[in-house]
């Protein structure tokens, strides 16, 4: 898709309280034109619900449904059946960050699945609760710093994408910010599929992370180029890496060191040699386990992945 | 036609299970009709609420009970704790298990039908007990069934029967005993019934409408202010599409708005052909 070919108009409208370089802005702009603008967001506390700015302005240019952290998807379910009754092909969209998806909005978000809702969930996750100030999330990986985790989380993140692949729901993605024409494309495939679809975007949050606030971009890449945050898709069952990541699990491109990835971050910026060797050992071990479940396309094989 | 019930019992008197029962006689007889229970902490001896509608169309209420038609009191006592009149219509009826006669009740409505039986002492002689406390619910069924309501007694005395198995017999014989005995009068009250005078609230739903600017010109955040080259510029839309602000308009070329732009210079480092630089930005009007 080329970038001229897009949509556009602008949902998200400038003059909005985001932060300098907000990941979730660039998201969810580049979301709602592939949507065309057809979408009723769903939105449970987060980021969104406060740049959007005060009642009686909103920065979203659609139709915006605020709701509590646990309800998010059990909210889209009863405005997607209404909408359904009304003859409507609009597309309901959930935009949670990582703590109404991981955390507080997992049964909502489990729940809508298993019942086969016709909605799109996505998760914007930076990792962390950035909107109350920085505290830990299931998200959170391995060693980053959050004003609860000071001498870095002692845990690995527990991985929802991969949960919701479990579902057997229709459709599962990862997208990154530091990819947004792969974004685009996805969500426009994600819109042509009937039931419940997941996808999650990575989104680099410079003050969250501690990196200046040019780099988002650039971060989303680094993520993916490091293998710290992997590419792919499933559709109907069929799995399927994407973008760089394809090109790494194919053997066509090395993997960056993961170091790169995690020293220009001010949240890892304290990590000893043996923690950073913790953070590498997880990442491999993701990395073996997507690629048996991509069956027969690539060689699982370790090395080939790693510098 | 819309009868609207309300039980009042206490928990193990069978109030529930009587409101449910009313509910089937009046669907086995076409009606259309719903029960609900309305649950608190449940135990035995706690007040209990229970409420059936009755109706010859569909019921899209699915509220309590505030106006019914019909009072159902299962236990002498609970008038004590409980307001049973409260909201009850003019010319409804109230069933209570009383050893009392009709005369004797007092409330604020100008008229009300009050059907008084003594359920308690025909469930103790027809042996209807549970862990030693007398169960009311069918003769109150029983009773109820005086009132001016279109159901008829043998088939409840029906449902009752199969539903209970071998208890049957001698419910169905209470219910019997309880519409003989029971006794109907037509009372009149002291009619000084007060109406709340409702206060008028204007309801607005908060829709917020799009508007940009929501946060007033953003331009103030700015510290650094983002330059495009447009010799070097190919217009390749890379910085349009990375702006987390929505601030680079597409006119003939790119465009920065600097009333909102940010300065987060994202622009600058996604830009192909380095055509976006940077310099301090000096409001000369702030």
């Amino acid at each position: 898709m080329k970038i001229s070919e897009m949509e556009r108009e602008e949902y998200v409208l400038p003059g909005n309280t985001s932060c300098h370089g907000c990941p979730s802005t660039v998201a969810l702009r580049t979301v709602l034109k592939a949507l065309e603008g057809n979408a009723v967001l769903v939105i449970p506390a987060c980021c969104t619900s406060v740049y959007m700015g005060p009642f009686p302005n909103s920065a979203i240019n659609v139709p915006v449904f605020n709701t509590a952290f646990a309800s998010a998807a059990a909210t889209a379910s009863g405005i997607k059946a209404s909408l359904e009754w009304q003859g409507k092909d609009t597309e309901v969209v959930v935009w949670a960050g990582d703590g109404g998806t991981y955390d507080i909005g997992l049964q909502a978000l489990s729940g809508a699945a298993e019942r086969g809702d016709d909605i799109l969930f996505i998760c914007y996750n930076n990792e962390m609760y950035s909107n109350t100030g920085i505290q830990r999330s299931g998200a959170t990986p391995y060693g980053a710093w959050t004003t609860t985790t000071w001498k870095g989380k002692r845990e690995h993140k527990k991985d929802v994408s991969e949960l919701m692949l479990a579902h057997g729901i229709p459709y599962v993605a990862t997208a990154s910010v530091g990819y947004l024409r792969d974004l685009y494309e996805k969500v426009k495939r994600a819109r042509k599929i009937r039931g419940f679809r997941y996808l999650e975007i990575l989104a680099p949050c410079p003050p969250g992370w501690r990196f200046p606030m040019d780099k988002t971009i650039q971060m989303g890449k680094l993520a993916v180029e490091s293998g710290m945050w992997i590419l792919f898709e499933s559709i109907e069952g069929k799995l399927r890496f994407t973008g760089v990541s394809k090109s790494i699990a194919e053997g066509r491109r090395k993997m960056k060191d993961l170091e790169e990835y995690l020293l220009s971050q001010g949240r890892f910026s304290h990590l000893t040699e043996e923690e950073i060797g913790e953070i590498r050992r997880y990442v491999i071990k993701k990395w073996e386990k997507l690629a048996r479940l991509v069956e027969g396309e690539i060689d699982a094989a370790v090395a080939k992945f790693y510098v | 036609m819309l009868i609207s019930v309300r039980f009042h019992g206490r928990g193990g008197q069978g109030a529930v299970t009587a409101s449910k029962l009313l509910a089937e006689v009046a669907n086995s007889m076409g009606y259309y009709s719903q029960s609900m229970p309305f649950f608190g902490a449940e135990r035995r001896g706690a007040p209990v609420i229970s409420f059936t509608r009755i109706s010859d169309e569909p019921i899209y209420e699915m509220s309590q009970v505030y106006h019914p038609n019909i009072v159902v009191v299962l236990d002498p006592l609970i008038m004590k704790v409980v307001d049973v009149f409260a909201g009850v219509k003019e010319g409804g009826t109230i069933v209570a298990n009383t050893t009392k006669t009709p005369d004797e009740f007092v409330f604020s409505q100008r008229y009300l039908n009050i059907i008084a039986v003594d359920a308690t002492g025909i469930a103790i002689k027809n042996d209807l007990l549970v862990a030693g406390l007398p169960v009311v619910n069918t003769p109150m069924l029983g009773a109820l069934l005086r009132a001016q309501i279109p159901l008829e007694i043998e088939v409840l005395e029906g449902i009752v029967g199969k539903k209970f198995g071998e208890e049957g017999e001698k419910n169905v014989k209470a219910i019997r005993e309880a519409y003989d005995l029971a006794t109907v009068k037509l009372v009149r009250g002291s009619g000084k019934r007060k109406y709340p005078r409702k206060k008028k609230i204007k309801v607005e739903f908060p829709i917020s409408t799009p508007s940009e600017g929501v946060a007033g010109k953003t331009k103030l955040w700015r510290d650094f202010r983002p330059k495009i080259d447009y010799e070097k510029c190919n217009n390749c839309l890379n910085c349009w599409l990375h702006c987390p602000e929505s601030a680079i308009r597409l006119n003939e070329h790119v465009e920065i708005d600097y009333d909102y732009c940010k300065g987060c210079l994202v622009c600058t480092t996604v830009c192909p052909k380095k055509a976006i630089t940077f310099e301090r930005e000096v409001f000369a009007d702030v």
